[in-house]
């Protein structure tokens, strides 16, 4: 391949540029990992920088001895799964339909605007706990999982990258025989895992993130999901409202340091599983897609 | 597919009514205790326990994941509970729980627009509690207060008929209101290493305030050779005038409160923050940001970050409630180098003092509608309210092994045998201690050498002495410096409307005042801004709500 | 004819729709309350109609001009950097060669998006403090005079956009290499022999290979014109930026305090969607006139 100089010399600024961009996005993570191996002193006083202060583990030790940490895992485990597979289950097969242009799929437009609608319009908390409680889903993983297992931005993404696919692979399938079920499941969903990883993941990370449905639709600690279990340990008292102060409950207000562990504890799952669907985005060009 | 769905629906909610009638009606002959007699049952007090058993429920703001149960106890069945249960013939039952006054009163809310059944007793805070008597479903306790309340706090009561306010409406009492001890009260805490060094005096006045913080800025206190130091950590993110490295002290000193309802001369509620000693008290502010004793980013520090320079060694004072050197200054406590000591907020030039006060009951206790067991209720709080005298079961504390150990016939407060970091008192029905007032402190005693013998004093004694110093000091002076909010009543119509308008319009102009961004002189245009924007109509409203309450 | 050949396509579309029907459109009946006086425990049927009272009092409130001017423009510029900022990232990163290190920066870049912004508030405050935060140090050393970021108005603004395109921009590029992997290598194979250089390659078929979809992502994000980011803006402002930082979500979090007042910030809510949908209509007929492309 021919290089030109001014290519090359890009090169290199290009290369200089992305590792400073990296290190921007990551000192604040060392900051807050110092933070986390730092004794409590050092992190009230706020004098820890990107190195520990009197380095202990007791944060994380902290925390994961909490009786309820362990069954919150797993809980978060099984909401991530669940609500990913039925997101894209749903996400695929709509988009899927989506896809097809208008003479195709009559009403096409009508399904979309349907969907983009209830991106936008919202009655806000009462109504959607009204709808959980009156199916009878409250106090279970349903009532995390199914509430928001439409993502609509997914969808209308999914639908773009479909519509990328060349049509001359959708008829020859259709030539042979094969039905939509057939061709979305043969032709489609092979070529398009970098869309189908990218997705899962922005699923993934939504249901794992997600702390405040489980705080009003879960009653019982031990049904938990991590995030709602983390952000009710550093939840603490609100000062400012509560003047019934009484000194046992003042050695509870959670410290930096747990709260800085809770954050890396809460990071883990999500970039162990990074790399595994990261080689479906980025990746050299040459090896390009496993189209043709 | 829907429709078959339904189908599925409608059955499964067939079935479960049927099974409901079904127990109903084989239940309600058994007496079997359960609980489930509540409600078809009567219930009497047989040698003070009642029998059968009464069941009732609650919700908890305080116990979340993090609270540390005895080992095998549970949030539905603990030592207190079986206490109640056995001693009482009460069974608590808790139907949910959360951590945190937001969380709280989500699902309070939540609860009360899916009309949820409420628990029969519920803490309620006191931004909600019109919310709560207005929805019609809790008790007016009125009667039962009379016929069953200990003696003890109908004296409490009797004494001081205004601890109704918040909860009465058109001469109905709606729940009881929880007292709070005004332990918010402002001490001021001051680097004593740094003033003897300097040799310098603890300054009693704002005028020797002044010339300390002069020094602690100008003078190199920590002696590392830059001018690196403050005089005193101040917050400004939410108002000057908050909680903790709060500026309350400066306005108290000129004896005017911003963002507080003041009985004037004339004998109407006026508003602190649209006073001319405001100005003043600003006017001091610039005049201290201007010369360095303040933090140049206070706008932007909250309580706790305000207080970091004073942990660190960066600031020689920070004025917040006794309780600080636990919280947010514990781990300064422990550290040798700095040595901090407590003393009485300065008093300005007319001898003057004061801070902003914490409501004399802070939230209630409310009481289902149709709950049937207010007799139950008030025997329990007989048994649970402070202070315990010597024949109490909870003289030494809730639980042994829990919140207190006995070593040598005395109880001790901070062994390995005690459960570290969990709060007994959110176990009650009551969510926090009921105490009534006029509990003797022990911090004098202590102070003066005395050996501490009773339960309070051992553990009082266990305190830093910074902070036995600052609830001394804080304990005396609280009847002269607190400063109370005039008005308790709920917002009025113009309140719920204006208020966010007026607050920030106050709050900008305020802090801009002390950056020095506006004039002084700038405070005229808001007294008048706010009148005009509302605020004389809040203030008629203000003064309806005050007669009525007379 | 027609209608069975299309049949299975419905079917497809068909448990999305029940989903959304059931968890969207069901509680949306709620939006009622825009127009009501609504208390909890009366509910929907039982609350005052006031009819357009609650419109009435965000219009003529004297504080709404100044919420809805800051709020559109600290949207705007999110959404416009928003854009640009991922898409030229994913095209420099598209640049490199050794994948190792590719996915190094990618994964590193992408970290900050989980964390809160309760934390980065923190942060934000301590290193941008004009006292002795880290970045003022650093503005110091370069000679110049320390900068205000969180204490005046218009730095303030600029803090905000910034921090969040730091924070989301390398989750955002995530959309955009996937866009890229699925461009046909043939493409460029075929540019190459015609001797093409990698800038060419870049402008002829890399940028417009991935129009379609940052055309998609931007207009959705258009939706969120009104969205200022209240956890961000929450965490970062104080009464001396309040003429410049004060956004719709903070404000009807004040009003709010006060009093639950659900049909307000209902209200308010009814007015931002109607906005955003509007600007969401507009364009994807702009884009289906000009472009004939239908966005979605």
């Amino acid at each position: 391949m021919r290089r030109s100089f001014s290519y090359r010399v890009f090169s290199v600024a290009n290369h200089l540029f992305l590792v400073l961009i990296s290190l921007l996005c990551i000192l604040p993570l060392l900051h807050i990992l110092a933070v986390s191996l730092s004794s409590k002193a050092a992190a009230t006083a706020n004098i820890v920088k990107f190195w520990p202060v009197e380095l202990t583990f007791d944060a994380y030790r902290l925390t994961i001895e909490n009786s309820f940490f362990i069954g919150s895992l797993w809980n978060s485990i099984e909401r991530t799964v669940l609500g990913t597979l039925i997101s894209m289950v749903l996400c695929i097969t709509a988009a899927y339909a989506l896809s097809k242009e208008n003479r195709v799929f009559p009403g096409r437009t009508f399904y979309s605007w349907f969907f983009i609608f209830t991106m936008l319009f919202s009655a806000g908390l009462i109504p959607s706990y009204l709808v959980v409680t009156n199916l009878g889903i409250k106090n279970t993983i349903w009532a995390l999982v199914l509430p928001g297992a439409v993502s609509v931005y997914n969808m209308v993404l999914m639908l773009n990258f479909f519509r990328g696919i060349p049509k001359d692979l959708e008829e020859a399938a259709f030539m042979d025989g094969a039905g939509h079920f057939v061709t979305l499941w043969k032709v489609y969903l092979p070529l398009s895992m970098p869309s189908v990883a990218t997705l899962s993941l922005f699923s993934m990370v939504g249901n794992w993130n997600a702390w405040f449905d489980g705080l009003i639709y879960l009653n019982n600690a031990q049904d938990y999901p991590l995030a709602t279990l983390l952000q009710q340990l550093t939840a603490g008292i609100d000062m400012s409202t509560s003047s019934a102060v009484n000194a046992d409950a003042l050695k509870n207000i959670a410290q930096r340091t747990v709260k800085a562990a809770q954050i890396f504890l809460s990071m883990i799952p999500i970039l162990i599983v990074y790399p595994f669907l990261q080689r479906y985005f980025v990746q050299g060009m040459t090896l390009g897609s496993v189209k043709e | 597919m829907r429709r078959k769905k339904l189908k599925i629906w409608n059955s499964i909610l067939a079935l479960t009514m049927v099974c409901s009638i079904a127990t109903a009606c084989s239940s309600a002959g058994k007496t079997d205790g359960n609980g489930s007699a509540e409600g078809n049952q009567e219930s009497h007090l047989v040698n003070g326990k009642f029998e059968p058993p009464i069941t009732i429920t609650t919700v908890s703001p305080v116990i979340g994941p993090q609270y540390k149960f005895m080992e095998g106890d549970s949030l539905n069945d603990n030592f207190h509970i079986r206490w109640a249960r056995d001693t009482l013939g009460i069974n608590i039952k808790f139907l949910w729980n959360v951590d945190g006054t937001e969380a709280y009163q989500t699902k309070q809310r939540l609860m009360l627009a899916s009309n949820e059944q409420l628990p029969d007793v519920m803490y309620v805070h006191n931004n909600q509690i019109n919310t709560f008597i207005e929805s019609g479903q809790v008790m007016d306790i009125t009667e039962a207060f009379e016929k069953y309340a200990p003696e003890r706090l109908k004296e409490a009561f009797n004494k001081d008929p205004e601890l109704w306010v918040r909860v009465a409406k058109d001469g109905k009492k709606y729940g009881l209101p929880v007292l709070s001890d005004t332990e918010t009260n402002a001490v001021m805490f001051i680097r004593q290493d740094w003033l003897d060094k300097l040799g310098l005096k603890a300054p009693t006045t704002i005028d020797e305030m002044e010339q300390v913080m002069d020094a602690f800025t100008n003078k190199d206190p920590d002696g590392n050779g830059k001018k690196d130091t403050i005089g005193i950590s101040l917050s400004g993110k939410d108002k000057l005038a908050t909680w903790a490295a709060t500026a309350d002290f400066v306005f108290g000193a000129y004896n005017q409160m911003p963002e507080l309802w003041f009985k004037a001369e004339d004998g109407t509620l006026k508003y602190g923050s649209i006073q001319p000693e405001v100005k003043t008290a600003l006017g001091k502010l610039a005049d201290w940001f201007q010369k360095g004793y303040l933090d140049k980013s206070l706008g932007t520090l909250d309580n706790e970050k305000a207080a970091e320079s004073f942990i660190q060694g960066k600031s020689g004072i920070y004025v917040g409630p006794a309780y600080s050197p636990e919280w947010p200054l514990s781990d300064m406590m422990k550290d040798k180098t700095m040595a901090v000591k407590a003393y009485p907020i300065p008093k300005g030039p007319d001898g003057q003092f004061g801070s902003t006060a914490a409501e004399k009951t802070n939230h209630a206790l409310m009481f289902r509608k149709d709950f049937k067991h207010m007799d139950a209720f008030f025997a329990y709080l007989d048994k649970t309210m402070k202070p315990y005298d010597k024949d109490s079961e909870f003289y030494y504390g809730q639980q042994e092994g829990f919140d207190y150990a006995m070593e040598n016939g005395k109880p001790v407060y901070n062994s390995d045998k005690v459960t570290a970091g969990a709060d007994p008192y959110a176990l009650h029905l009551t969510a926090f201690p009921y105490k009534l007032p006029g509990t003797k402190q022990p911090y004098d005693e202590l102070l003066a050498g005395k050996t501490p013998e009773t339960p309070d004093e051992i553990k009082a004694a266990s305190l830093p002495e910074v902070e036995l110093n600052a609830f001394s000091i804080m304990y005396r002076d609280k009847g002269k410096q607190a400063m109370f909010n005039a008005f308790a009543g709920p917002a009025t119509p113009t309140m719920s409307k204006k208020d966010e308008l007026l607050k920030k319009m106050e709050r900008e102009t305020f802090l801009k005042i002390v950056y020095g961004e506006q004039s002084l002189d700038s405070f005229d245009k808001f007294a008048t801004d706010w009148a005009k924007a509302g605020g004389d109509e809040i203030t008629k409203e203000v003064n309806e709500w005050y007669k009525s309450t007379k | 004819m027609k209608w069975r050949r299309s049949f299975p396509l419905h079917l497809l579309v068909l448990p999305s729709v029940l989903f959304v029907l059931i968890f969207q459109y069901i509680p949306m009946g709620g939006i009622v309350i825009a127009f009501q006086d609504y208390k909890p425990w009366l509910g929907i049927r039982h609350s005052a109609w006031v009819g357009w009272e609650n419109f009435e009092y965000i219009f003529t409130y004297p504080d709404s001009k100044q919420v809805i001017v800051n709020t559109l423009i600290i949207a705007f510029f999110k959404i416009v950097a928003g854009m640009i900022v991922p898409f030229t990232f994913a095209l420099l990163l598209n640049e490199i060669r050794l994948v190792i290190f590719k996915r190094s920066v990618q994964t590193l870049v992408y970290l900050p998006h989980f964390l809160s912004w309760v934390i980065l508030g923190g942060i934000l405050t301590d290193i941008l403090s004009i006292n002795n935060g880290l970045v003022n140090q650093f503005v110091s050393w370069l000679g110049f005079e320390q900068i205000p970021f969180l204490q005046d108005g218009s730095w303030f603004r600029f803090t905000v956009i910034l921090s969040d395109i730091w924070k989301e921009f390398g989750f955002s590029t995530i959309i955009y290499l996937a866009a890229l992997t699925a461009i046909n290598p043939s493409l460029y194979e075929a540019a190459e022999t015609d001797g093409a250089g990698r800038w060419k390659q870049t402008i002829h078929i890399t940028i417009p290979s991935i129009l379609p979809i940052a055309a998609l992502v931007g207009t959705l994000a258009l939706g969120n014109i009104l969205n200022a980011g209240f956890d961000q803006i929450m965490n970062l402002y104080n009464p001396l930026v309040y003429n410049k930082g004060d956004i719709i979500d903070t404000f009807v979090y004040r009003q709010g305090i006060l009093g639950s007042q659900f049909s307000f910030s209902t209200a308010f809510g009814l007015f931002k969607s109607v906005i955003s949908m509007t600007l969401i209509v507009v364009f994807y007929r702009l884009a289906y006139k000009y472009a004939n492309y239908r966005l979605f």
